[in-house]
């Protein structure tokens, strides 16, 4: 649904060109929500920006829908974007009209008519009702993003483009929000593309992501899978073990386990002692996450490895002799 | 102190101000607007800055804009009005009178609305612009629905600081013979000695001032529901 290849930005900077976008290939299929994390600085914004041409890269193709965008006249382009909506951390809803106005204004930009019982219909959806004539100052941050949401969906685009949608809002509302993009995404098939710095969102609500670093993306994959991948940056970040000290003596692991870790039959079956210390572990349609673990007493530790592997968990990390 | 005469002169000279700051107040409003934006559109990173596809033509064009209104308002009003004084024959077929002054306070107006719209709309959030573009919006949806409505309130404020300016330059063309208030005042209470006259204008000078103070205040609270 959108196919980034070879997408580079150059900006002239004080201390030479910054290359806030590098070469990036990035593919988000169909129906499916696609998280960018990275640091500040990282290009996340260029890239998705780059995504509606609101940043125009200076080298690769950019394709939504199958429509090449790269290549489109002015007037072209303005087109495609009416079946791309975006929304933003700052919401950029017009001061000088009422939440209906704002939900209204793609629409005349789209040339469709905004007739009221659609307005109704889209804050229905987003669940504001009965909020239609406020003005956006007397609205919570939630509620502007709400309005943000509908406005990007009046006209039915296939794509929406989230550009640290919820980095304004309290936790509680951001789960609130995010569960509204979830369901868009199951029920209107709608694809996702989103930009955060928060990992909970990645966790949250989308099924593949991608890590950018200097304007790279140096990890891409499904959520689920990456947590399989040894030395997985994205994964360690996603499911992060907090640990202040490790035990002075014991076998310690970190696992990243894709289904139920049976610690009291690793134990029995093995005759031995098995801690768990830290973990990080979440289930929706399957369970997924790391887990550390202190082994002590087991007498055949390529058994327990194997053993390990026939319960779907794969060692990170490995560390510390048993002694006991 | 005659007192009726001293009335009808001071009303005289007041519907004079109006009418030729009413007058200047439109071609103001007509023209300083459109400059205004043009101003902040066509500028480096503007919606128009590639005018017909072209860099340099927004350049040459923003340039040339920019020049004309820091002439207009470098000038102080009296010199401008000097100046002038072929160009309103020109146009008005006369240099004297309410009519002609129209001529000089509309290059001083223009110039200094023009300015106080371009910094209104500089305070437009540059998402709001974004915003409409990722909808598809062209440079003309972005004026239209984000910068004018958005920067309205600022502007009217901008519209009643130019209508202060109006009636101070009025009163200026009024001593070269345009008439109004400030002829009033300079004819009767200087000239002739009558302070009263004086002291009069000067009272309802400040009275107008005020209103259209409060005026624009007001509309731009009401507008800005912010
Ligand atoms: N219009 C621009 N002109 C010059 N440099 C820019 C421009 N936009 C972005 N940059 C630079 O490109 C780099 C990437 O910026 P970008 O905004 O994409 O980062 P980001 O990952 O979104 O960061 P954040 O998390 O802080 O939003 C930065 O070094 C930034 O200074
Ligand atoms: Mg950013």
């Amino acid at each position: 649904m959108i196919e980034l290849s070879g997408v580079s930005k150059t900006f002239p900077g004080r201390r030479g060109p910054v290359h806030a976008v590098d070469s990036v290939d990035l593919s988000v299929p169909k129906g499916t929500i696609h998280g960018v994390v990275g640091q500040s600085g990282a290009g996340k914004s260029t890239l998705i920006r780059c995504v509606n041409m609101l940043e125009r890269p200076d080298a690769g193709s950019v394709q939504v829908s199958g429509q090449e965008l790269t290549t489109l006249s002015p007037a072209a382009l303005r087109t495609a974007r009416r079946h791309i909506g975006m929304i933003f951390q700052h919401f950029n809803l017009l001061s000088s009209r009422t939440v209906a106005g704002n939900i209204a204004l793609s629409m005349e930009l789209a040339g469709i008519p905004a007739r009221p019982d659609r307005i109704e219909e889209l804050a229905e959806i987003v669940g504001l009702h009965g909020r239609l004539h406020e003005h956006p100052s007397r609205l919570s941050g939630g509620q502007k993003q709400r309005v943000g949401i509908a406005r990007a969906l009046a006209t039915n685009p296939a794509v929406l483009l989230a550009d640290e949608a919820t980095s304004a809002l309290d936790p509680a509302t951001t789960d609130q929000v995010l569960a509204l993009l979830r369901r868009l995404n199951a029920q209107l098939g709608l694809t996702i593309l989103l930009i955060t710095h928060e990992m909970g969102v990645v966790r949250n609500i989308c099924q593949s992501a991608s890590l950018m670093e200097n304007g790279r993306l140096v990890e891409s994959g499904v959520v689920a899978d990456l947590v399989g991948h040894p030395g997985s940056v994205l994964a360690e970040r996603l499911f992060p073990l907090v640990t202040e000290e490790s035990p002075d003596h014991g076998w310690m692991l970190d696992l990243a386990i894709t289904s139920p870790l049976p610690v009291g039959d690793l134990s029995l079956r093995h005759r031995c002692e098995v801690t768990l210390l830290a973990g990080s572990v979440e289930q929706r349609g399957g369970t997924r996450g790391r887990v550390r673990i202190l082994v002590r007493g087991v007498s055949d530790r390529e058994a327990f490895l194997d053993d390990l592997k026939r319960v779907g968990a794969v060692v990170n990390h490995s560390h510390g002799g048993d002694s006991a | 102190m005659n007192w009726s005469r001293l009335a009808e002169q001071v009303l005289e000279g007041t519907i004079d101000t109006f009418y030729m700051c009413g007058l200047t107040l439109v071609f103001t409003v007509l023209i300083g607007l459109p400059m205004g934006v043009l101003l902040v559109v066509l500028d480096r990173g503007g919606v128009l800055d590639r005018l017909g596809g072209s860099r340099l033509l927004s350049r040459v064009t923003h340039r040339a804009l920019s020049i004309i209104v820091d002439i207009g308002r470098s000038l102080p009003f009296i010199i401008l009005m000097v100046a002038l004084i072929p160009v309103t024959r020109f146009i008005a077929g006369t240099s004297i009178g309410a009519t002609a002054a129209v001529v000089p306070l509309s290059a001083a107006g223009i110039p200094f609305f023009a300015r106080l719209v371009e910094i209104a709309i500089r305070e437009v959030p540059g998402g709001l612009v974004e915003a409409v573009e990722s909808m598809g919006g062209g440079p003309w949806s972005v004026i239209r629905t984000v910068l004018v409505p958005e920067a309205l309130p600022a502007m009217i404020l901008g519209l009643s600081t130019t209508v202060v300016s109006l009636i101070n330059f009025s009163a200026m063309a009024g001593a070269i013979g345009a008439g109004g208030l400030g002829d009033v005042a300079v004819r009767f209470g200087y000239q002739r000695f009558e302070p009263m006259y004086v002291v009069v204008v000067v009272i309802e000078l400040v009275l107008i001032t005020g209103l259209v103070q409060s005026a624009g205040s007001w509309a731009a609270r009401r507008m800005s529901k912010r």
